[in-house]
């Protein structure tokens, strides 16, 4: 009588602990998941516009700014608002940036080329960031080498 | 009532577990350029035993089935800080031959913070290329 007690126990909590973990990671997942979205784009597959940013100029006439989601790269600053690596907030150039990052790329042909040359870019190059006024020297922003992945699907022509 | 506390202690294990495992991924983005359609996203890869590493990802997604053509699809990952301050960014990355997706990594740290990510992506337009910001993550602190 005892032992079927005991069996009965273990059988409940055993089924409860199974349906709370289910219930648990179904929740959770849902709630990290996010719904699908779309990115706005115009007719052509332009990213749609949004309206652009006032930003701010300083006195040699450079913008400076933060780029926020959804800002094409043409509405960028010419100063962009970042966190140098002793943690002081100042801006970089775009155009170094640009030109960093290989921003600047702009036909397949360039851009094949830039890829091939992955190998022998920096693990991490410093540029400088400055205040508001470009000049003046705040600290250092990092670019990371980029390791990629790319996959290739099957042929399905037989 | 021992049920009802192994339950509870089920759903809190659930709910916690996996989140230990420190990925934040963003919403998928949708667009078509040239005719061609795609989707991009963002991920924030954070681990605290591991020394608080982090880094960012992002993924350029080919949807049309097989493959397309080299240099046609661009990558690149950015990582900010808890105030959506730039705090590094990697660069562009290219297909460099037909594939039907990339992901690429970079902007890895060790430090104790959150961070997230927010990516961009490049499509070709048949005479040069349109970017696409990819949805940002949530912070994740490592």
């Amino acid at each position: 009588m005892k032992i079927i007690s005991v069996i009965k126990v273990v059988g409940v909590v055993g089924v409860a602990a199974v349906a709370g973990l289910t219930v648990g990671s179904t929740v959770g997942a849902a709630a990290r998941s996010h719904s699908e979205a779309g990115v706005s784009a115009t007719a052509d597959g332009k990213p749609a516009p949004v309206i652009a940013p006032d930003y701010p100029t300083n006195e040699s006439g450079q913008t400076y700014g933060r780029i926020d989601q959804g800002v094409w790269p043409e509405h960028e600053p010419d100063l962009i608002l970042v966190a140098a690596s002793n943690g002081r907030e100042g801006y970089v150039a775009k155009a170094t940036l640009d030109e960093i990052t290989g921003a600047n790329v702009s036909t397949l042909e360039e851009a094949i080329a830039w890829q091939e040359q992955s190998d022998t870019r920096a693990d991490r190059v410093l540029i400088p960031v400055f205040e508001n006024d470009g000049s003046t020297f705040l600290g250092s922003f990092e670019i990371t080498k980029t390791i990629g992945e790319q996959l290739v699907a099957p042929d399905t022509e037989d | 009532m021992l049920a009802v506390g192994v339950f509870a202690l089920g759903l809190l294990m659930g709910l916690v577990g996996t989140s230990a495992a420190g990925t934040s991924f963003s919403s998928y983005g949708y667009y078509t350029t040239a005719g061609n359609n795609y989707k991009n996203r963002s991920y924030i890869y954070t681990d605290h035993d591991n020394n608080h590493s982090a880094h960012a990802s992002t993924a350029s997604i080919y949807r049309d089935g097989g493959n397309i053509g080299a240099g046609w699809m661009g990558a690149l990952p950015r990582r900010f800080n808890g105030n959506g301050v730039l705090l590094c960014t990697g660069v562009w990355y290219y297909n460099g031959g037909p594939a039907s997706s990339i992901t690429v990594n970079g902007c890895y740290i060790n430090s104790h913070a959150g961070f997230g990510s927010d990516g961009q992506t490049r499509a070709w337009h048949g005479s040069g290329y349109y970017t696409y910001g990819a949805f940002s993550t949530l912070i994740m602190y490592s």
